[in-house]
């Protein structure tokens, strides 16, 4: 699997955040299906998502939005532009929802 | 654009009511997001055990109940769960085109008090469609432990619909969630909803559009449309979306508050230590196992006992029987069909099969009523992946433990056809509740000691998945071509389920599926077996044992006998009765006269040739082989193509085979056998 891993704000997609990491979403990069699957749960301009954990086998990876926990591979968390917000104390959890 | 899928939903939805409808009753619509206790909802108000999980999209076809408002009745219908009515999926479409087309007299919402943000966006699409509804905010106690308190009477003045709170699962709030009920449907009170305005440009083009719009069925309301067909525009999309989704927050912000007691949510710490160690990238996975065994070992030590107890009650009332008709001077042959045909095949279902099923069942039920199943789903979601399989297929996989043909119809939540078709061919090779008992059984007569037997089942089940993904990345590399879709899966807290509740009804439920499919299935099938047990072919030997001889060189190459394939193709119609018409076979041939219970069966077996190869090698196949007649004509229902029902049915059996020649050959060449 190829990840971007340099984490340089502008090209940072919700699969670059890092485990307790929260980025606030720009735009969802897909068309059809995908991206109103992706408005539908709330993921929209402006939601802060943070990154809580990732399967044992390094895919998918959980995220927090809007008080619930979903979890997304790594290719449908790819098209979701973020930008990211530097590691955060726990209060930024406490805070959603 | 919209005409079409009503259309087809209208039909669908007319055809869903008439068995249980009256004209002059009244209906109540049930809608929510997936995990919001919807289902426990629908039981507290109906009393139907109609079954509850813990997981997302359980609900994928509509199931009924009544409610009793003081002496009046409704029909309550359980909307498959959603988060959208802007229709992604086959069952959110379901949900949408009942509200669309039947026209509810009331709808209940329910949403999920410690998620309130989110789920308010499906009330506030719902509100637009239709205004008799009420909010039902449920799990209010769980949101209490998190230090959440939500306002009730400010939620109403927001939203313009009244609003119970309730913690279904203790019937706390539903006496009121009923007198709003009775209140919305005699109309004794007219929500006025506020249903979300939207950027004045769309606002403009939808009133522009709904009055060039045609006559439209009375309970469809014309702004909707509107907003639909508008909404087909990806950016007006959008916009419509963050419209409802910023409403939906500034209502969730000012109607919940945090308890001053417990600001820093006392019990997600602990959730999220408890996830830590059963997703942890090196607990996770044996985590998963060691529960997946210890399962298998509660069901092998607790059913024993009672399956003991049952045989023996029940070849007891054989005796009895048998002395009752030849008192009454019955005839030879109506005693051999009805008593050592039909009773005891129906004997054999109930003492062997019951017991691990009303053991595995509740268990199964509690890690899903945990939350726990969820996890398990996020935990192989990688390895679908890799097999070009929907991330939902383990969902599916899961429901195929319990009923293959309910697995397959539950297929119904995965949205593209391709994947969905994967998940369909597939899923019989989760081995379900009827083959559960035979895999049980023969497991304990291989392996000595429940702990290696157990390792054993587990190892079978296994084998099953293993094939599922194997067949998953076969067919989506030739005959099913693509990639995987997107996919998100929510992992709802974990909840403490009524474990007292769900033993009772899992056992209650259980029983009488058993007893029923007994009746109706074994009972008839120990007819057809002692009928061919016991007519005889010109060259003198009974038909069962001349099929048994044809059979016998493919068998023997499977490591398996003749009669143990004849059982397998006359248990088509259910799993659960292979084994006893196996046992039937064998003692019809042999003049055996010995039947009660699991310790006789391996001494019928032994004395039939058996060898652990022999038990092996059948396990295996009962893991691969074909579906049950149910479950093919539930392939046949939701594919309607002969060709992959037909498919459906080679497949498995050509895998099964293929095992079962190899695992022979592989013993013999290393001189095990």
């Amino acid at each position: 699997m190829k990840g971007n891993h340099d984490h340089e704000p502008k090209a940072a997609t919700l699969s670059d955040l890092r485990l307790g990491q929260t980025g606030v979403i720009g735009s969802v990069n897909a068309t059809g299906m995908v991206r109103n699957r992706l408005l539908d749960l709330g993921l929209l301009h402006g939601t802060r998502v943070t990154a809580v954990r990732r399967a044992p086998l390094g895919d998918p990876t959980a995220y927090k939005v809007r008080g619930a926990t979903l979890a997304l591979r790594h290719e449908d968390a790819s098209v979701v532009a973020v930008t990211l917000e530097p590691v955060s104390d726990p209060e930024v959890e406490a805070e959603q929802c | 654009m919209l005409s079409r899928p009503a259309r087809r939903a209208g039909g669908r939805a007319a055809m869903y009511l008439s068995p249980h409808h009256c004209a002059d009753e009244r209906v109540i619509a049930l809608a929510g997001n997936p995990n919001t206790g919807k289902s426990t909802v629908f039981n507290a108000l109906t009393g139907l055990r109609q079954h509850t999980g813990n997981w997302p999209g359980k609900t994928v076809d509509l199931a009924f109940g009544r409610v009793d408002l003081c002496g009046r009745h409704a029909v309550v219908v359980d909307l498959p769960g959603g988060y959208s009515l802007l229709a992604c999926s086959e069952d959110e479409s379901i949900a949408r085109d009942f509200l669309c087309e039947e026209g509810p007299d009331a709808t209940v919402v329910v949403v999920e008090a410690g998620c309130l943000e989110r789920n308010l966006s499906l009330v506030l699409q719902i509100i637009e469609l239709t205004p008799n509804v009420v909010v039902c905010v449920n799990l209010i106690d769980e949101a209490k432990r998190r230090g959440l308190q939500v306002d009730d009477k400010a939620l109403e003045r927001e939203l313009g619909v009244p609003v119970a709170l309730t913690a279904a699962s203790r019937g706390a709030g539903l006496e009121q969630l009923k007198r709003i009920l009775i209140d919305l449907i005699d109309r004794r009170i007219k929500p006025e909803p506020l249903p979300v305005t939207y950027p004045a440009d769309i606002e403009d083009a939808s009133r522009e559009l709904e009055s060039k719009l045609p006559t439209l069925p009375p309970a469809v309301s014309r702004r909707y449309v509107a907003l639909r067909m508008l909404d087909t525009d990806p950016q007006i999309r959008e916009r419509i979306v963050e419209a409802i989704y910023c409403r939906a927050k500034s209502i969730s912000d000012k109607v919940v508050s945090q308890t001053q007691s417990s600001v820093r949510a006392p019990n997600a710490p602990t959730e999220s230590r408890i996830d830590d160690v059963l997703t942890s990238r090196w607990l996770g996975l044996p985590v998963m196992l060691a529960l997946l065994g210890g399962v298998f070992w509660i069901t092998l030590v607790g059913a024993n006992y009672p399956s003991a107890l049952l045989a023996e009650a029940l070849f007891h009332m054989e005796s009895w029987l048998s002395t009752a008709l030849w008192a009454a001077r019955a005839p030879d042959w109506l005693h051999g069909a009805a008593v050592l045909g039909a009773y005891r095949t129906m004997a054999w279902v109930v003492s062997v099969m019951l017991p691990p099923m009303a053991i595995f069942f509740p268990l199964f039920t509690l890690l899903e009523d945990l939350g726990y199943l969820a996890r398990v789903s996020f935990n192989v979601d990688w390895c679908l992946k890799k097999c070009g399989a929907h991330g939902k297929q383990s969902l599916t996989m899961a429901m195929g433990f319990g009923c293959n043909a309910a697995g397959v119809m539950a297929c119904r939540i995965i949205d593209s056809p391709r994947e969905r078709l994967v998940a369909i061919l597939t899923n019989n090779f989760a081995p379900c509740n009827g083959r559960f008992p035979t895999l049980i059984a023969l497991a304990s007569l291989i392996a000595a000691g429940s702990l290696p037997a157990s390792i054993l089942v587990a190892a079978m089940v296994l084998l099953g998945v293993a094939v599922t993904l194997g067949m998953s990345w076969a067919l989506s590399r030739t005959v099913l071509r693509g990639v995987p879709s997107s996919f998100i899966l929510e992992l709802p807290p974990y909840r403490m389920p009524q474990v007292a509740k769900v033993l009772l009804r899992s056992l209650y439920d259980r029983t009488l599926l058993v007893l029923k499919r007994a009746l109706i299935v074994a009972a008839p099938a120990g007819v057809v077996v002692w009928a061919l047990a016991n007519m005889t072919t010109p060259a003198g030997e009974s038909v069962l044992a001349s099929i048994a001889r044809t059979l016998q060189p493919a068998a023997a190459m499977m490591g398996l006998d003749g009669f143990i394939l004849t059982s397998f193709i006359l248990g088509l119609p259910a799993n659960e009765i292979v084994l006893p018409i196996l046992v039937m076979a064998y003692s019809s041939s042999t003049a055996l006269t010995e039947t009660a219970g699991l310790a006789s069966l391996g001494r019928i077996l032994a004395a039939n040739g058996w060898t652990w190869l022999t038990a092996l090698n059948t396990m295996i196949f009962s893991v691969l082989h074909f579906p049950c007649s149910t479950t093919l004509l539930t392939i046949a229902a939701e594919t309607k193509s002969a060709r992959w029902t037909g498919f459906a049915a080679l497949m498995p059996t050509a895998v099964a085979i293929a095992a079962c020649c190899a695992v022979r050959v592989t013993a013999r060449l290393l001189g095990l056998a």
